[in-house]
Formats: C-alpha cells, structure tokens, sequence
C-alpha cells in the first residue's frame, strides 16, 4: 500500500508546492503527487513564507484551499494507516504477534520479531544517513546541504529526530514498565542488554540536547557549526551498532537466506 | 622410495569389485529429487528475482567475476532446465548426462553471489558431479530398463562414502571449540528462539539442553558414518541420523539441508539396501568379471578426495580464529557453527579531486546481501572494490577506501573486525589472508553486557 510517501514524503519540494499555488484550477488530493502533499505539504503551506503565517493564509484563499484539502487527505492517508494496524481491519499486528500461530507473512515469530528490531535499526540508519548524513555533506561530500533538512520551514528538525528518539528507546527499553519493550525479553533470555543500549541512547539524546543548546536550527547548524553535528551523528553510530550487533546477535535476529534455508 | 606394485594392484582389484549398483541408484533418485524440489522452491518463493535478478550488485567469485545471471526470462529458463535435469537424474534418463546439466546449473547458480553460499547447496553440486562421473544409471533407473541393470565397482561407493565421510567428520572435527563444547553455542541461541513451545519450551531454553545437543552433534557428525558402514551399528546409526536431521529440520531454519544429508547418508547403507524394501527389484545375477581400475582412474579418485581432506584443512594456513576471521570457512563443513551479526561504515576518500565521504547504507545490496557482508571479511573488501571502482569511474584518484566493521560472535558483545585504517581497496581479493582481519579481543564495546 506504500502509504509512507504520501503521508510524510521528505524532503520538501517547495517547487511542487508551488506550482499547485500558482496554477488555477481545483484542488484535489487525487491529483496531487506525493511531493505536493503529507507533512511537507502541510508545512510548507504553514510556515514557508515564514512571517505571520495566519495573516498570509487570511491574504491567499487558495493556500488556505489548498492548505484544507492536503489536511484533509493527510487525515484520511493516516486513518488508513491505522486500520492496516487494527486488529478489525488490516490487522498487521495479529501479523506480527501471531506469526507462526496461524498463516501471516512472517512465518514464525521470531522472524516476526526480527523485523520489528531489523527496522529500530533501519530507523536509527535512516536518522543517520538521511536526516544528518545528507544535509552535514558527509554522505555526498559536495558540502553541507541544510534545505536537505527534515522540517526545515517549522525548524522541528531536532524536536523530529528527538521524537523518532523517543520511538527507539520505547521499542528497545519499554515505557517504564517492567516487562514491557525488548529489554524485558532480553532479560527474560538471560541477555541483559540494557545497561548497553541505555548507555548508547543516553549518548545519543545527551548529543541531540549539545546540539539544541547551540541554539541553533540543524538547517543552520550544519552549515556553521557542523562538530556537534558531527558528534550526534557518531552517538547514532554507537546506538546503531548496539541494536543491529548486540541485540540482533544476542537474539540470533539475523535475515538469513530466506525464512528457510541457512546452515 | 619404491612402491609395490602388487599391493597397488590389489588396490585397484579390490576397488574394482563389483557390487551392487542399488544403493547407488537410490542416492540419484534422492539428489534428483532434493534437486527439483529445490528448483520449485526457488521459483515458488520469487528468489530468482530476489537473489538474482533485482540485485544490481553481486559479489562475485574471486576467477568467477564472469558468472554473471542471464537477463529476465532466461534465469527462469534456467531454472527449468535444471529442475528437468534433476527430473531426469530423479528417473535415471541418461543419467549421467542429467547428473552434469544439472550439477552444472545448480554451481551456476551459487556462483552467482557468495551471499547464497550454502554447505549443502555445495554438497548437492558435488554428488551431482560425482553422480556425472560414475555409473549413476546402473540400476533403478529408465537407463537401466533399456540397458539391463548392472553392477558396479566397489570403488565407487569408496568415493561416494569417502565424500559423505569428509562432510560428517569434518563438521564434527570443526565443533571441538569452546563455544560449541563448554558453553552450547550457538545452539543456545538458537534453542532460545523456540522457549514458548508448549511442554518443550521451557527444556529447550535451558543451557543444559543447548549442552547436551552440543555434544550430542559433535558426536553424531564424528561417528556418524563408521557406525552407518559397520553392519552391526548401522540400524541404529541410522535410526539415529534420521532422528538427528528431522530434529535439526524442526528446530531450526536450515531448508532443504536435513533433507540433502538423509540423501547423502544412504550410500553409507549396504549397496543392496534398497532391493529389501522393493520386492521384486532383484539385481543383476551375472556379474561382470573385475577388471582392475586403470591408474588415471585411481590417481583421479584418490586426488578428488584428497582434495576434499585439503579444502576444510586450508583455514590452518591462516591466521586466527577461523569461525572469526573466516578465512578457510567455506567448503570447508563449518556447519552451524556461528551466529553473527555485523554492521558496517564504509569510509571512501579520494585524493584528486579532494572529496571524502561516509557510506552509511548500501542500497543497492538486499538484505541478505547486507547481512552476509556485514560479518564476512572478504565480500566488506568485495564491497569496497566496488566502492572505490565506481569512483574511478567517475573520475575520481587516489580512492581509499575504509571500513568501520563491527561483529558480534555467539552472542558476544560486538568486537571490531577490521582495521578502521586499512584501505580495503587496495586489499588482495585472492587468497591471501587479509591483514586488516584484528583478533577478536581488539576491540570490544565498553559497557557491560553480561550478568544482570
């Protein structure tokens, strides 16, 4: 269903965005490509001019319109979103927690389970190479690349990669209850991970807090403060390595083959 | 020093006996059936695309960069011929010609990209080969309506037997380590998985049966084929195998594996096994006079399976822990030996124009692709060859290339696998041993894992 690229398709692309402005006829979700709406869409529409964003909207009815109809179709991406995981509907997470109990594309849960820590470390990758890697110039080595930021009109990059933070430590180490997040597997396994991945994500949100305090955007950091920068990236290293390493081989998560053949 | 020529006569005698083609033939039908079932699968379950035709990146055989897979429709063609050859090995037509095309495509297809290497996708290729080479058709088979059953010399089971002898022995030579004998790995973390099973569950999770499989693995691998070769142990060794390959195909993700062995392990039967459980299949009751073996075929068997003892030996030529740098690794047995995980950076530099840059993903590897290169010495410098090659071609000097590789090994914390400073572009892709490999204890993460 790929409803990824047409909920936050990033980076923006104003140029998309724009022409929709500029053109004349009506606006519908139908019509417009993943670039010209979602989040980025949203805001771009929001906070692109930068300014009093309300009074631009109140002096252009069809950035309003336009503002109405992407929201629109973000709400309706979103709840799409949320039957393919409901158990009434889509039921993905039966998929994931039902694997190998009855037939779900995961044939046993362990590889059910190997894809939800496969993808924290895919995440952490993503942070890594797509969120940092491209707007410091260190993935492209053409110099820095700040419009290459996520929310870049907002200046929620740091709050974003903060959040997605949030979203690891919670997978990896539960909401504070006891048995909750892979922590509590691990130690149930005799694995006791914790004290690594706590110490890695506690690096990595103790750099993301260096870089805040820059007072800085990550737009405007990268360009003329890039050591922090720098250093949050390699935080995320370490945190990568002890997910995709540590954990995976102390669970014996690793892709193999296939589902089926390995020796 | 002199040799005796009668005693090498005797040799070739001997070998030249005849026996029973039987057991022989039961273990064509069984590879031609693994063979085919082997080639649906992999049509079934789209891995003709996935591991061969959507990778834009392989990582080719050091003397085989030339194996490259055919376009579209032609791996599919392929595939069929192969499942048609092993069809045809299956039912004994031309028997040994069906044995060659279908060893031959089968290699093909593994030599396509060392991330599909598999010990028992090696093992299928080699019975194939030595299924080409012997009167594999001899009995049980349409060649052999047409033909009459014959028998065949001795030496040929020698061969055959002597092959299945290496796989078992050497896999078993190869647990007696530490891991595998005092602390059960990586059994442990692999029983682990299954710790919610009903009633087994909670036996399964416990360090004494990753222990007691341990051992009982070792054994079974060390013994398994004098006790199958002596009559008097063989039921029970047989019995044995069969309990041990349909556990390991229940317990763990290993395919067609249990299913290649069981087929390997019937040579090891009486040549007439067979006939006991197919009335009325009464071999061939005229023997042929035996005619000693001539001496290129003595030279040539005898090589082959010095060949066999040589390849898994070669990992002592190497420095360090095999199961760690894995040099020497493959075709060498090493089954189920290692669990790991890894992670790569790749660090490309170039001198002229100035650029440097960090490789933090590789999309143009699929998972499994990743996940073989990310512990695997030889396919990270694979990999930074092509790095640094795709920057010459852009017109790029002076490329190095580095690698932060980290592993983790049985379980263990990750260690550092490669020298951060060694650039892995200029590293031989031959059989040289790699000097950037560090010893496991280099490098180890720095906050405690272990105890609770």
């Amino acid at each position: 269903m790929r409803l990824g690229p047409k909920i936050d398709y990033w980076p923006a692309r104003p140029v998309a965005i724009d022409a929709v402005l500029a053109a004349d006829g009506p606006i519908t979700a139908g019509a417009l490509g993943a670039p010209a709406k979602g989040f980025s869409a949203v805001e771009y529409l929001l906070w692109g001019r930068g300014g009093d964003t309300v009074a631009a909207l109140a002096a252009e009815p069809r950035r309003c319109e336009y503002l109405g109809v992407v929201i629109a179709d973000l709400g309706a991406q979103v709840r799409a979103l949320a039957a393919v995981w409901d158990p009434t509907g889509g039921d993905f997470l039966g998929e994931l927690t039902e694997a190998g109990e009855r037939p779900t594309r995961y044939p046993t849960l362990q590889a059910a389970f190997g894809e939800v820590v496969n993808r924290v470390g895919y995440l952490i990758e993503n942070i890594r190479t797509n969120k940092l890697g491209k707007p410091l110039g260190v993935v492209s080595g053409g110099g820095p690349q700040p419009d290459g930021v996520e929310s870049p009109f907002s200046g929620r990059s740091l709050a974003d990669l903060r959040a997605n933070l949030v979203g690891v430590r919670r997978v990896l180490l539960g909401d504070g209850a006891e048995e909750l997040g892979l922590d509590g597997y691990l130690r149930r396994r005799g694995r006791y991970l914790a004290p690594l991945v706590t110490a890695r994500l506690d690096a990595a949100e103790a750099a993301l807090d260096a870089l805040g305090a820059t007072g800085l955007t990550l737009a405007q950091a990268v360009q003329t403060e890039p050591a922090p920068v720098q250093a949050l990236l390699d935080r995320l290293g370490e945190l990568q390595r002890a997910v995709q390493v540590d954990v995976i081989g102390a669970l014996a998560l690793t892709v193999g083959f296939n589902d089926a053949d390995a020796d | 020093m002199a040799t005796d020529p009668r005693g090498a006569g005797r040799v070739s005698t001997w070998l030249a006996a005849p026996v029973d083609g039987a057991g022989l033939g039961a273990l064509r039908v069984f590879v031609g059936l693994v063979g085919l079932w082997q080639s649906v699968r992999f049509v079934a379950r789209g891995w003709v695309e996935t591991q061969w035709l959507e990778p834009s990146f392989h990582f080719t055989w050091a003397g085989f960069d030339w194996v490259r897979p055919l376009p579209g429709g032609w791996m599919f063609a392929l595939v069929a011929l192969q499942g048609l050859a092993a069809l045809s090995l299956a039912l004994g037509y031309r028997s040994r010609l069906s044995a060659a095309v279908f060893g031959a495509l089968f290699t093909y297809g593994d030599l396509i990209d060392k991330a599909l290497y598999l010990n028992h996708h090696y093992l299928l290729s080699l019975l194939a080969l030595l299924l080409a080479v012997t009167p594999s058709g001899a009995a049980f088979s349409l060649d052999a309506r047409r033909r009459g059953e014959r028998l065949v010399g001795r030496g040929v089971y020698v061969l055959l037997r002597a092959q299945v002898a290496c796989v078992y022995v050497f896999a078993g030579l190869a647990k007696l380590n530490a891991d595998w004998l005092l602390h059960g790995e990586p059994l442990r973390l692999w029983l682990q998985v299954h710790h919610d099973l009903p009633v087994v569950g909670s036996l399964l999770d416990t360090q004494a049966a990753a222990l007691l499989m341990s051992w009982a693995g070792m054994l079974h691998d060390l013994f398994i084929v004098p006790l199958l070769l002596w009559p008097r142990t063989r039921r029970v060794a047989l019995l044995a195998a069969i309990c041990f390959h349909t556990a390991i195909w229940l317990l763990f993700p290993i395919g067609v594996f249990s299913l290649v062995m069981l087929a390997a392990i019937t040579i090891c039967l009486a040549p007439s096994w067979p006939r006991r459980w197919l009335r009325g299949a009464a071999g061939p009751r005229a023997p042929l006079p035996a005619t000693p073996l001539g001496r290129t075929v003595l030279t040539l068997g005898a090589a082959w399976i010095a060949l066999q003892v040589v390849l898994p030996l070669r990992h002592l030529a190497y420095p360090g822990e095999v199961n760690w740098t894995e040099e020497g690794f493959r075709f060498a047995w090493r089954v189920m030996l290692v669990e790991k995980a890894g992670h790569v950076d790749f660090t490309v530099e170039a001198a002229s124009p100035p650029a440097r840059v960090r490789v933090m993903d590789t999309p143009d590897l699929t998972p499994l692709q990743r996940t073989m290169m990310a512990t695997q010495p030889d396919m990270i410098v694979d990999y930074a060859h092509h790095l640094a090659a795709t920057w010459r071609e852009r017109g790029y000097t002076g490329v190095r290339v580095t690698a932060d590789a980290w592993v983790s090994l049985n379980g263990r914390p990750a260690r550092r696998l490669l020298d951060p400073q060694a650039d892995l572009a200029a590293a031989s892709r031959g059989l040289a041993s790699n000097a950037a490999i560090l010893p496991p204890d280099a490098n180890v993460n720095d906050v405690h894992t272990s105890g609770q």
